[in-house]
């Protein structure tokens, strides 16, 4: 694998820690609450709004907003191109995270051979 | 991380991704809904040995409580109102088709194994067998809860 096929699959927009812990979160719920995704991602309220709203104009994110009572309440949820960003994303991450083991391996053979 | 992550930068982000993953299929659902199916199960077990006029209300509020459980709370705002912070999953992390089989086969274990030792019990002459294998099927529902908290790594999904 090139390094320019490891670079294509990754998402710029996952390369941020927050909004990869949001979608990963995300990815194992539906349609969670908004201040349990607060409470688990450890952000302020007005971080976590400005990270969904970023996710949620690439379409990473579905948000809808409602009541429970007089409650007000929001929930998110992975769209299925978040989903999608995220497994190739993970992948990438995966490949690059791999490519170091294989070069100590190549380093320590030819150490060896010399 | 704003360029290509090094490797240590993407083993970090996958081990934290994967964190976020695994606390979130950990707690699938508040600690209320499991003392409260205990509690149902183990009063069926007593009303059964007593041959209480208790048992059939006791096995309807069972039953209500497993629909609650495993239907309403999958919606938000009921799920909400029942102390859910998040309505359950229909996506399924391992995949419809084998967390299907994941949680039949462990029910149909606990239950087995319930019931085995209630018919055991019961030959050997040994008194209160329900109530002794509603404890049994308690024990065995917090071990089955605890091994269904355990998702699949993120990147498997």
């Amino acid at each position: 694998m090139s390094g320019m096929a490891e670079q294509g699959d990754l998402d710029p927009a996952l390369l941020d820690p927050t909004r990869l812990s949001i979608v990963s979160l995300l990815a194992a719920t539906n349609w969670a609450e908004f201040g349990y995704v607060r409470d688990s991602v450890r952000v302020s309220d007005s971080a976590l709004s400005k990270q969904v709203s970023a996710l949620d104009k690439l379409g990473y994110v579905e948000v809808d907003k409602g009541y429970v009572g007089k409650r007000p309440r929001t929930w998110l949820n992975l769209s299925d191109a978040g989903r999608e960003a995220l497994t190739a994303h993970l992948a990438a991450l995966q490949r690059i995270a791999d490519s170091a083991g294989q070069a100590g391996q190549r380093h320590r053979a030819a150490s060896e051979a010399e | 991380m704003t360029g290509r992550p090094t490797p240590e930068e993407a083993a970090a982000a996958l081990r934290e991704a994967g964190d976020q993953h695994r606390a979130a299929r950990s707690q699938p659902q508040p600690k209320w809904a499991l003392v409260v199916v205990s509690v149902l199960i183990l009063a069926l077990g007593v009303t059964t040995d007593l041959d209480s006029w208790w048992r059939t209300p006791v096995t309807w509020l069972l039953a209500l409580a497993v629909v609650l459980m495993a239907v309403a709370a999958r919606s938000k705002r009921f799920g909400d109102l029942l102390g859910y912070r998040r309505a359950l999953s229909r996506r399924p992390v391992l995949g419809a088709r084998e967390e299907r089989r994941k949680h039949l086969l462990l029910l149909l274990l606990a239950v087995l194994v319930a019931i085995g030792v209630q018919f055991g019990l019961r030959a050997a002459g040994v008194p209160f067998t329900a109530t002794i294998a509603s404890v049994l099927l308690v024990v065995l529902m917090v071990v089955w809860e605890r091994l269904l908290g355990r998702g699949k790594d993120v990147r498997h999904g």
